[in-house]
């Protein structure tokens, strides 16, 4: 049977599919008639282009010095959140497919306002913002913004509510200093109780567009074990390696087809056949010939890497300095080894030997230098030389992102976060390199906060004692496991210990939904749920632990900082703080591998975050989300996620009753 | 939520899922209907009730076709025993399995007691769908049952209807020689439906003039608005008529209210005319209930399993207006809903007769076939628990008559003048033209006679209880400010309360 065709598939493409997808067309008209000579005229070319503004016969004029209404804005950041959210996503769990106007559960979200109407073109923007605001702040978190029961949405928007809004961007730890961030990162320029202009707006929108294209918020947060070690992004994987002009020779047609068709994913045999041919010939283009060589989907991997080495030494047989390809062809070498390396660690050493060979034909420092320093770097990583690699990077850390990314993140990772608030700090990009200056603003924002995680998980763990200890109180809650949503009202009395859940569920296999009914008895470790198909209770045990997520949720917080390396983040806004937990599935499956849960044994568990949102004035916990992903032994792929909200007033008073527990019908 | 998931587990395993479809089996469409009535329907059906319906009816229709005398058996109660009867009945009487597993369908929908839950082929359930859309094909006229009688109540613009000489108010009497008069609307729609395209002769009697004549008509593609509306010319009043709750129709209506408003003066009062209006999508229901209210409770729906759950309204706006729904028989589903929701909200007051009282919901599962089952899976409720299913609304002023209707809410929205008229055989009220069979005048032997029921209501005079027609005149006399002018036999009737 036939391979199917290779893909760039581990490192390599990752950076281009986060990339995310505001859209650009080719420019070099004025979309309005009344910008050519305004000052933001650029910004405002770039966000139509990116989609963010409507432009055409409906709207003929932009406006650039009207004042921006509060629902205009809305409706832009609602847009921009669209094409950046995947840099969100660690913060908000709401993935891009969410459909997160309807709700993740059954209940539509609403808008704390009374005067923004459903059936206005400004309601659905306006519910989206506040959709993503709740999730990463709290309840009725833009009610920070504008508070009381009305929005206003037709009243001009100031500086420092767009600030407030956009802070949603900077990841900022405190809502305090929105205004602070948002002129610290260049994006507003006024003052806080100026009006925003709507050209003012279109340059905040081109510069956030900007920041969102390049790293991510927390760049040093890898939550699901994908990330590092960084390699640059590739502009272009399927270069002809020369100019071709239209007058070609028999062997550049044969050469330049051959390129399209492993383009277009339309190779044969007979593609291949030509490439070797050209390999045995005296074709000038002998990089090309073997890199393409090496995407042949009929040899081996390590057939395909040989072809790879080939491509790299016919680079240096050619004798032109062209650090970008060097770059590709280290680039594919390197997605061959990860390929290669899945199943067997040791190829990771043998590829980083072959490659170090190269490293003598170059000046350090030189740009080509560089191109093949950070495979090499990530090649020392892969195989387990971490110090080398870290040392590696420390050469070039100030003039290659990634180098800067990885050194940093490895050294976090051996626990010398001095040493890598050191190298940060001694960054001294140019201004107008835009993309240093925002990797070494956030790693240092970052580096902060790892700082204080003993700190965070101290408060985390406070709150949730307190949750522990609390007499009773009573759980709204909404949750998706595996496809079946739930919704319940949980009542928990930890006097007695005991707790009485009530709701209904949804099966995706069925067309009504069902009544969630169940008791728990956390004396005798008995839960009592209802079957409505016999309507009868049932009995279960619950002294066994069925998921990873159980077995995770019955350790401490300092246990999970300590022995699962949990990572926190902590953000104030407005009357809560908000904790954010991410633990890297490598721990779990490493700790958890000897641990018999009721699903089998983990397999893998690409990812596990929760979000607490507690109160500061009370230090209670008043609302949980969390999104679980685990894989069991035996394949069964488990999604969790959900959202709980704490009520410690309600007035909870319930017993289990004894037919119930006599198992009778109700 | 501590120990959650202990019990999701226990969900999971106790959910056993749908049967894997029977891929090659000639019953896989059967088989599918069978299982989802089974799950799903709100009656909570057994399978020996849905195997006895199904080989009951295929037994009588062999019987009926070829008199074939095919026996059920008590015992066969589970689906693999009426697959294994069907194949064996199949060779007996050389039917094709889709003949024969239509009927078997027919019969397990005929035990729900449901006329609701219906089988769609394909084509049907596109009729289905342009119907809610307010799309059709046809000629480009709507009708309604006026005492037996088949009147057009509306032509579409640019539609074959309006093309030709039909107008408002006449009465179609055959179509292609078979004659409608006594049929349903359901039996008259199956008469007048067509193939776009096709043709066909139209009978049509014109009470105005008193004459009968014949049109042909072409069938053509028409969407009409959902929503329709005019301000009376008389107490800033508004109106607007609800034809279906497609997926058009909240915009359009939230359109009209905002051409009232701009119209400048201040609204006074809205009736909105919900008759003959069959339901539609609940998610427009709602979001029209959302022009009237802030925020609020819709509605409850249950389930078989007894699940309660409740639909609610939200950023919404509040009308601020008193508003009267118009309801009559045909009623129906959404907007009983809508109707029932409005007026335990203290928003809306209901005149005109008792409504359909389909308080179901039915949602349309797609069968593998492309054909399409709807099933009814939910029973809904109004916020004050008020049952709908099966005993309808009833108004808070019961009127019988079709323009007393419109003038009882004018009357109950403090409207104080009055124009009524005769106009292409529709009733004119302040304005606005409302179809009708029966002319609000006729001429009798001792002078011109009006429908009593409209002059009760206009007059608020309990003492007239006639049915059908009175004379006028003494009226004229007994109330001062009730005038009437005529000119070329257009009659108009005045009236002013002071």
């Amino acid at each position: 049977m036939q391979k199917l065709i290779r893909t760039l598939s581990c490192g390599l493409l990752v950076a281009t599919l986060i990339t995310p997808g505001f859209a650009s067309a080719a420019g070099g008209f004025i979309p309005y008639g009344d910008i050519s000579k305004h000052w933001a005229k650029n910004s405002i070319i770039h966000g139509v282009q990116a989609g963010l503004f409507a432009a055409g016969t409906s709207a003929p004029l932009f406006y650039p010095n009207r004042d921006m209404t509060r629902a205009e804005f809305l409706a832009l950041i609602d847009r921009l959140y669209n094409g950046g959210q995947y840099q969100l996503y660690p913060l908000t769990f709401l993935s891009e497919h969410a459909e997160w106007t309807k709700g993740e559960g059954f209940d539509q979200p609403y808008l704390p306002y009374k005067d923004v109407d459903r059936l206005t073109w400004m309601y659905n923007p306006t519910l989206r913002v506040s959709t993503i605001m709740d999730r990463l702040y709290g309840p009725k978190a833009i009610q920070q913004v504008f508070p009381g029961e009305e929005m206003r949405p037709n009243q001009p928007i100031t500086h420092e509510e767009a600030a407030k809004i956009l802070q949603m961007f900077s990841m900022s730890t405190d809502s305090q200093n929105a205004w602070d961030e948002a002129r610290a990162w260049g994006w507003l320029e006024g003052e806080k109780n100026d009006r925003l202009k709507r050209g003012e707006a279109a340059v905040a929108a081109d510069r956030l567009m900007t920041y969102l294209v390049q790293d991510t918020i927390l760049p040093l947060l890898d939550y699901d074990g994908q990330k590092f070690p960084m390699v640059p992004e590739i502009q272009e994987v399927f270069p002809l390696f020369a100019p071709y002009t239209n007058l070609r020779t028999d062997e550049e047609e044969k050469y330049v087809n051959a390129v399209e068709a492993v383009r277009n994913h339309e190779d044969t045999d007979e593609t291949f056949a030509d490439l070797r041919s050209l390999a045995a010939s005296s074709f000038s283009n002998q990089v090309g010939t073997h890199f393409y060589l090496s995407w042949d989907p009929s040899l081996t991997i390590a057939g395909n890497l040989e072809e790879g080495f080939k491509a790299i030494d016919a680079y240096f047989e050619d004798k032109i300095i062209l650090p970008d390809t060097l770059e590709l062809l280290s680039a594919n070498v390197y997605d061959l080894a990860l390929q290669l390396g899945a199943t067997d660690q040791r190829q990771y050493s043998r590829v980083l030997e072959r490659m170090s060979a190269y490293e003598k034909k170059l000046k350090q420092d030189s740009k080509e230098w560089e191109a093949l320093g950070i495979y090499l770097g990530a090649l020392e990583v892969k195989s387990g030389q971490m110090d080398k690699a870290l040392e590696r990077y420390s050469l070039f850390s100030p003039n290659h992102a990634e180098a800067l990314l990885n050194s940093t993140y490895y050294l976090v990772q051996k626990g010398r976060i001095g040493d890598a608030e050191a190298l940060v700090s001694k960054q001294k990009p140019k201004a107008t390199d835009s993309r240093m200056t925002q990797l070494t603003r956030l790693l240092s924002q970052e580096l902060a906060s790892l700082k204080q995680q003993s700190s965070i998980a101290t408060d985390l763990a406070y709150s949730l004692r307190r949750l522990d200890k609390a007499d009773s109180y009573q759980v709204q809650g909404e949750a998706v496991l595996s496809g079946f949503t739930f919704k319940y009202t949980q009542d928990v009395d930890q006097r007695n210990q005991i707790s009485k859940t009530s709701g209904f569920f949804q099966s995706p296999q069925r067309l009504v939904s069902d009544k969630l009914a169940t008791y728990t008895d956390g004396k005798s470790k008995i839960q009592y749920s209802y079957d409505s198909a016999r309507d009868a209770w049932d009995k279960y045990k619950t002294d066994s632990l069925d998921f990873l997520h159980e077995w995770i949720a019955a350790q401490s917080v300092t246990d999970r900082m300590n022995k699962l390396h949990a990572r926190y983040y902590k953000q104030s806004f407005g009357s809560y703080d908000i904790i954010t937990e991410w633990i890297p599935g490598a721990v779990l499956e490493e700790q958890a591998k000897q641990v018999i849960f009721g699903r089998g044994k983990i397999k893998s568990v690409p990812l596990y975050m929760n979000k607490y949102y507690i109160d500061r004035d009370t230090d209670l916990v008043v609302q949980h989300t969390w999104r679980y992903e685990e894989i069991y032994d035996s394949d069964e792929y488990v999604a969790y996620s959900g959202t709980d909200s704490y009520d410690f007033r309600a007035n909870v008073k319930f017993s289990i009753p004894e037919d119930v527990r006599k198992g009778v019908t109700p | 939520m501590k120990r959650l998931t202990q019990w999701l587990l226990a969900a999971l395993l106790l959910t056993t899922a749908i049967p894997v479809q029977a891929a090659a089996s000639p019953y896989a469409e059967t088989e599918e209907v069978f299982w989802h009535v089974m799950e799903s329907h709100l009656s909570k059906p057994g399978a020996p009730q849905l195997v006895k319906g199904a080989l009951e009816e295929v037994s009588k229709q062999a019987e009926q076709q070829k008199h074939l005398k095919l026996t059920v058996l008590p015992e066969d109660d589970t689906w693999a025993e009426m697959e294994q009867r069907l194949v064996e009945w199949q060779r007996k009487g050389g039917w094709d399995s889709a003949t024969l597993g239509n009927w078997a369908i027919e019969g397990m929908l005929s035990t729900l007691d449901d006329p609701h839950s219906i089988f769609f082929t394909a084509d049907e359930l596109r009729l289905f769908q342009s119907d809610v859309e307010n799309q059709f094909v046809g000629f480009g006229f709507r009708l309604r049952l006026q005492n037996d009688a088949l009147i057009i109540r509306e032509i579409v613009s640019n539609s074959p209807a309006a093309a030709s000489v039909l107008k408002r108010g006449d009465q179609i009497l055959k179509v292609n020689q078979q004659s409608l008069v006594g049929k349903s609307f359901e039996e008259a729609y199956a008469y007048l439906k067509g193939n776009e395209g096709s043709e066909a002769t139209i009978t049509v009697y014109r009470p105005v003039e008193k004459r009968e004549f014949v049109v042909t008509l072409k069938r053509a593609m028409m969407s009409l608005p959902e929503a329709e509306g005019h301000l009376f010319t008389k107490g800033a009043v508004g109106y607007i008529s609800l034809e279906t709750f497609g997926s058009e129709g909240a915009i359009q209506f939230r359109d009209k209210l905002e051409e009232f408003k701009r119209s400048g003066a201040p609204l006074g009062g809205l009736v909105v005319d919900l008759r003959d209006n069959g339901g539609g999508y609940l998610s427009t229901a709602r979001d029209i209930a959302s022009l009237f209210m802030e925020d609020g409770l819709l509605m409850y729906t249950t389930n078989r399993n007894g699940v309660e759950v409740e639909t609610w309204v939200r950023n919404g706006r509040d009308i601020g207006i008193p508003v009267r729904i118009l309801v009559n028989g045909g009623t129906a589903s959404a907007s009983e809903l809508l109707s029932g929701a409005l007026r335990d909200h203290g928003i809306a007051k209901l005149v005109g007769t008792k409504t359909y009282g389909k308080g179901s919901a039915q949602q349309v599962i797609p069968l593998s076939e492309g054909d399409a089952l709807k099933l009814t899976l939910n029973e809904y409720f109004t916020p004050k628990h008020t049952v709908v299913n099966h005993i309808g609304l009833t108004p808070d002023m019961l009127v019988e008559d079709y323009a007393a209707q419109v003038v009882e809410a004018l009357h109950s929205l403090n409207v104080h003048s009055w124009e009524l008229s005769d106009e292409e055989g529709d009733t004119v009220i302040n304005g606005i033209p409302f179809p009708t069979v029966d002319p609000l005048f006729k001429q009798g032997e001792g002078g011109l006679l009006v429908r009593a029921e409209v002059l009760a209501h206009l007059l608020g005079d309990g003492t007239i209880t006639e049915k059908d027609y009175i004379a006028l005149t003494p009226y004229l006399e007994k109330y001062k400010t009730l005038k009437l002018t005529s000119s070329n036999t257009v009659h108009t009737l005045t009236y002013t309360i002071q």
